[in-house]
């Protein structure tokens, strides 16, 4: 412990980690790479870093694939992601710096529903694998709970590969975040997932079964009641179902 | 605790505290090129370093987490290649082409920028412009546009495959046409290297807060959470006995002197209307109390021990409401200090009535009448250096202020009776500033140092938080404009009046000045046609009120661009209507060479006017180039470019604006400055004017070496010191050049005259008799007509050393009765998207006439950093308060400046007019490039879909809003 109280711990292995963890039972915040606001902790806070635990790698299983929490934003840009509309959702998300710094960890920590990778990240589906003792969670299910999510990590994500991936967004600028977004994925079944955003809070979504007739009129209703200091529901609504078209004609195309 | 870092290839040893971030850690370390932005997730990018090869913020790592990394800085990257007797390797490529290329300005993130292009090029040696683009991403800039910093990584990519290859400084250089004659001369007109480039290039500490003192206290400010209060009771008691902290700071503990922050020349021109500490709140953010403690994290701590107590008091938040019966009184205090016309009593900080000719006969000779209002938002400055200042006593008991401020001069005489000192016992001292676009001419937070100071006897440093620079520092002021324009049916101008609404936020720092600017350096420009070119008739007329928001202050441009928004779209109204071009309705009516400044008839911000006839109005040629360049004539109502193949839900839109700014303010901006030379034959310049970034420094520098026949290099510049440079009123007004130029070549042309002199003398020991007419000053000598050279080197021995010894040297002020504005014709290209509203601006081109550019790149490089700014006035910036006075933006993410891989193509060239007045020809170019660019879009969306936009930002809901309209309303027909 230092003279402030600040107790410093890098487990090299998962033992270790979990040693430490015992014997701070409850008490303990863990460092998942880099974060905003690095300066919130306080005396007494046991810090545990997870940085050499293997948890940043990026694993293609085929039909899956898995990135590990603790991965820099900048993973999601490598090949094995090859969407060029995914990429431009990370782009918009922060620039190069902020994705060679903040992790998939901390970036879920703080993503609100203005974001384009979350509304994009959504749209894939993903799994969350939660430690301690949580275990896999569905990203939603994540997001909507209230845990104090400084004392738990995720150790990976991962998400079946879609077919083809859209994104569209209305800003101010081209790399501004959205005032309203949509993101779209066909699954390798065929199924077309849906996503919004660009609302400070979550919405909903649409899932439209193969084959289907799609009614993009559907997705004003997500919007409803998104009056908020950026924008009007009613324009949200207009603006989404035009990027919706968009999206859907995207992945015909792809 | 312990840590152990590698940075650089070299390992530190550090004692710090586990909540430390790395940023910090390096700083302590002397690692001074990672900046602090203030901002709090990450979104400035000041703070890159190398992290395992990849740039990072480190800000948002821990110092803990950086052990057994490898962490690159720039200090890492380079040095002088001679030092002495020591030889290095030099400057890296990056460093050479950011050097060469004018893409070090302010130089706050030039750091994260040659990082990031390392990081780039380590993995990709030949990257295109996008890829360029990408990796700058992370970097916010408010200067460059990044325009040069891009051309400078490509040119770095060059530099590495051909290190002999010298560099052509063509590339950098904006495309310039000559109008008048003008000499070709040795300095001026050339792209100098900017004289504190390279030090900047290599991160050196060059600015306020990378002074390391002993026992340095941080201060923090308790600001109001209420938009209008009374602070009933204030209790600092558990806030004084936290441990660490040195002092507490309320009200009731220092002296009640009114003053106003604004940076002007005495007497200020506007209301005394702020204390350093009140018993009033009067916007959310207005200052409570000042702590200063041992750390940043024990002085959060005590902020929140201090207990207050408010009565609150309903605010005014709609400038519309401030003047209405009943309305709250925000300054009822009784030491409030009218000027001219204020009123506190009905929230009338400022009253500007100007009439010029007689518009009201004038609008009935006109056959139409156009009337309509327009609105113009807040703005933030948003340089990446914060407002920074560190005070401290030094062995003589003078207190100095070491800040980040255009204005030093000021400052002083401003701080000396709000602290109980006077002039002479304080002293300023500005460094280098990381941008200041007008938000630092003000004396803002000096006092809140200064105070602590004084209480602790310590050296305290000062620095704003991002959240405080949007909550608690100073903007654009916010308008309502009406326009009405009195119009013949082929065009020509009969009236035209200007009302204005401004709003000063809760004090009335440059209320008065900036928004008879506003009227002054638009409404000036347009005179009409015929009759009325040769006595206008022209109204502007405004009241400036308060309200219960952040103070409004000086923002480049200084009210000009407010009065351009509504002006310029209004002329593309008229034209509109009467089915002319736009190009040629104003090319009509605007003022040319030989006639007055209409306003300088009327109106000398609260002093007597004096007449000015323009002598150099280069309005025309500007236009032509900019038509040309722009291909105007092919896409102007084209079909076929405005319809965009493929894609039916997109429009292109062509649009353009022609401004005019102004250059210092007559028999008032006064600058100072002294020469004298060395033994080598070099000059100390020493200048009270304040380069932020702009290059000030090095025009100042390259107009002393033409007069006295030297490289620039052989001019050491000294500036911004009360204690050791000449006055100067500081960086505003684009007043530098002009006036602060003319100082120095006057204190030049009496050196030179010494100069000459004394190599009479020299020559006369050689059996030749000359008067100090007959020589000229070159090449560092002194040449006879015979062609007998003295070096300047043997004129100063001479002098200094060997007889009659004398020290060469000389001091000259200027203060200009003129005031010949710069003209400039913005053009810009958009995209429109009809289904949704969003607009893209593709394409920005401006054509400037500032007389003669005294540095090409320098003054391009201010062009391309203010059409940016402009930009973002027009399409995305602005500052949104609650039914509370909260503020909506509060950091740069929901603020949002345009980054590197989303610039529109930005095109600058220069229109050279000869303007005798100046020093070598040369008028004012820092602040005409914020003035078009805003209506030069929202024409440009105009003609793209016909959504005519009244107020700004030009954001997607308004556009689609006014889209529905029109089919609305055409399905109605």
């Amino acid at each position: 412990m230092d003279e402030h109280g600040i107790n410093y711990y890098r487990p090299q292995t998962r033992e270790e980690l979990e040693a430490l963890m015992e014997s701070h039972e409850g008490y303990y915040l863990f460092l998942t790479g880099g974060d905003y606001n690095v300066k919130g902790y306080q005396e007494g806070d046991v810090l545990i870093d997870l940085q050499d635990l293997q948890m940043d790698q990026l694993v293609d299983n085929g039909d899956l694939l898995e990135i590990g929490g603790l991965s820099s934003l900048d993973t999601l840009f490598k090949d094995e992601i090859l969407w060029a509309d995914f990429r431009e959702a990370l782009s918009i998300e922060g620039g190069w710096n902020v994705r060679n710094g903040l992790s998939v960890d901390n970036f879920l920590r703080i993503a609100t529903g203005r974001s384009p990778l979350l509304t994009c990240l959504r749209a894939l589906d993903i799994n969350l694998f939660v430690q301690p003792d949580i275990g896999l969670l569905a990203l939603d299910e994540y997001l909507n709970e209230e845990y104090n999510w400084r004392e738990f990590f995720i150790e990976k994500i991962s998400f079946n590969k879609p077919q083809a991936v859209a994104y569209e967004q209305v800003a101010r600028s081209p790399k501004d975040l959205p005032i309203v977004c949509v993101a779209a994925v066909r699954d390798m079944d065929g199924t077309i997932v849906v996503t919004v955003g660009g609302h400070e809070a979550l919405l909903g979504g649409l899932v439209f079964e193969p084959e289907s007739d799609i009614e993009t009129s559907s997705i004003r209703e997500l919007f409803e009641e998104t009056d908020d200091e950026w924008a009007s529901a009613a324009y949200r609504q207009g603006a989404a179902e035009a990027l919706l078209k968009r999206c859907l004609a995207k992945l015909e195309r792809n | 605790m312990k840590i152990s870092l590698n940075v650089n290839n070299k390992t530190e040893i550090i004692e710090i505290t586990g909540n430390e971030s790395l940023l910090d850690v390096l700083r302590k370390l002397g690692y001074f090129s990672a900046k602090s932005g203030g901002c709090i997730r990450g979104e400035c990018g000041a703070c890159t370093v190398l992290l395992n090869g990849k740039p990072v913020n480190s800000c948002m790592f821990l110092a803990v987490q950086a052990q057994g990394h490898e962490i690159e800085t720039v200090e890492k990257f380079g040095e002088q290649a001679q030092q002495g007797w020591k030889q290095t390797e030099g400057f890296d490529p990056l460093q050479t082409a950011m050097i060469e290329s004018g893409a070090v300005q302010c130089g706050y993130c030039t750091p994260a920028m040659i990082l990031s292009a390392k990081a780039l090029l380590r993995e990709n040696p030949n990257p295109n412009e996008a890829e360029i683009r990408e990796a700058l991403s992370g970097v916010m800039c408010r200067c460059t546009a990044y325009v040069k910093p891009v051309q400078a990584i490509q040119r770095a990519v060059e530099l590495m495959a051909e290190p002999q290859n010298k560099t052509d400084l063509s590339t950098y250089e904006p495309e310039m046409l000559q109008v008048d004659d003008i000499p070709d001369m040795q300095r001026i007109g050339k792209s100098d290297t900017k004289i504190d480039a390279a030090s900047l290039a290599q991160g050196k500490p060059a600015f306020t807060a990378d002074l390391a003192l002993k026992d340095t206290l941080i201060a923090k400010v308790l600001r109001s959470p209420y938009a209008h209060a009374r602070i009933k009771s204030i209790d600092a008691t558990k806030a004084r006995a936290l441990p660490g902290v040195a002092a507490v700071l309320t009200w009731e503990d220092i002296p009640r002197v009114v003053y106003s922050t604004a940076g002007q020349s005495d007497p200020i021109p506007g209301p005394l209307d702020m204390f350093s500490l009140d018993n009033k709140v009067r916007f959310v953010g207005d200052r409570v109390a000042f702590v200063a403690a041992e750390t940043s994290a024990i002085a959060d701590e005590a902020l929140e021990l201090i207990d207050v107590e408010y009565e609150l008091l309903e605010p005014i938040l709609d400038m519309r409401d401030a003047m209405k019966e009943g309305a709250p009184v925000l300054h009822d205090q009784p030491e409030y200090v009218n000027f001219a016309d204020s009123n506190p009593a009905i929230n009338l900080a400022a009253k500007i009535r100007i009439d010029i000719g007689d518009v009201d006969k004038g609008f009935t000779e006109a056959d139409q009448i156009f009337e309509r209002e327009y609105v113009v938002p807040k703005v933030q400055q948003a340089h990446i250096e914060p407002h920074v200042t560190l005070t401290y006593w030094d062995e003589n008991d003078r207190l100095v202020v070491r800040t980040s401020t255009q204005v030093p001069f000021h400052a002083r005489r401003v701080l000396a009776p709000v602290l109980g000192l006077p002039v002479k016992q304080i002293r300023v001292i500005k460094p280098r500033i990381g941008g200041g676009f007008g938000n630092k001419q003000e004396i803002l937070i000096e006092d809140v140092a200064a105070h602590l100071t004084i209480a602790t006897g310590k050296p305290v440093l000062y620095e704003m938080s991002r959240e405080e620079e949007f909550i608690a520092s100073r903007s654009r002021h916010p308008m309502r404009i009406k326009m009405r324009t009195g119009v013949l049916n082929d065009g020509t101008m009969t009236a035209n009046e200007m009302t204005a609404l401004s709003d000063t936020g809760a004090y009335g720092c440059h209320a008065l000045t900036v928004t008879g600017n506003t009227g002054q350096k638009s409404m000036g420009l347009y005179v009409g046609d015929g009759k009325y070119r040769q006595a206008p008739n022209i109204r502007f007329y405004a009241d400036i009120v308060y309200t219960n928001t952040p103070p409004a202050g000086a923002y480049r441009g200084y009210g000009v661009p407010q009065g351009y928004w509504p002006l310029d779209r209004h002329m593309d109204y008229i034209a509109n209507s009467l089915g002319m071009d736009p190009i040629e309705f104003r090319l009509k009516n605007t003022v040319r060479s030989g006639e007055y400044q209409p306003f300088s008839t009327a109106w000398n911000e609260g002093r007597e006017p004096v007449p000015e006839v323009l002598q150099t109005v280069g309005l025309a040629e500007c236009v032509q180039k900019g038509r040309e360049a722009i291909g105007w004539d092919e896409k102007y109502n084209n079909p076929n470019w405005q319809y965009v193949k493929g894609q039916p839900h997109l429009r292109r839109g062509i649009g353009v604006a022609t401004v005019m700014q102004g250059t210092a303010i007559p028999f008032l901006d006064m600058g100072g400055a002294s020469i004298k030379i060395n033994d080598d034959g070099s000059f100390n310049l020493l200048v009270g004017a304040t380069d932020l970034g702009t290059g000030s420094d090095t025009v100042l520098a390259q107009i002393a070496a033409e007069t006295l026949g030297v490289p620039t290099e052989d001019i050491i510049v000294l500036s911004s010191d009360t204690d050791t440079t000449p006055f100067d009123v500081g960086a505003y007004a684009s007043s530098t050049t002009y006036v602060s130029g003319t100082a120095v070549l006057n204190a030049s042309l009496d050196v030179a005259e010494q100069i000459k002199r004394r190599a009479c003398m020299i020559f006369a020991d050689r059996g030749f008799e000359f008067s100090s007419e007959d020589i000229q000053l070159k090449d560092k000598h002194a040449v006879a007509p015979n062609g007998d050279r003295v070096s300047l080197a043997t004129i100063a021995l001479d002098s200094l050393h060997w007889r009659q010894q004398e020290q060469i040297m000389a001091t000259a002020s200027y203060v200009s009765p003129n005031s010949p504005p710069p003209f400039a014709a913005q053009f810009a290209t958009v995209l429109v998207d009809i289904e949704t509203g969003e607009v893209t601006v593709e394409d920005l081109i401006m054509a400037v006439d500032s007389g003669v550019i005294i540095n090409p790149i320098t003054a391009s490089a201010q062009i391309e950093g203010g059409i940016a700014q402009a930009l973002g006035y027009g399409v995305c910036e602005e500052m949104v308060y609650d039914e509370n006075g909260v503020a909506r933006e509060i950091d740069l993410v929901d603020y949002h400046i345009f980054r590197a891989d989303e610039m529109p193509k930005i095109k600058t060239i220069f229109v050279e007019t000869y303007e005798k007045t100046g020093p070598y020809g040369a008028k004012a170019v820092a602040e005409i490039p914020l003035d078009g660019a805003a209506p030069a879009i929202g024409n440009a969306v105009f003609n793209a879909c016909g959504v005519d936009l009244l107020e700004i930002p030009i954001v997607p809901e308004k556009v689609l809003r006014e889209l529905k309209l029109m089919t609305e309303e055409t399905d109605a027909i």
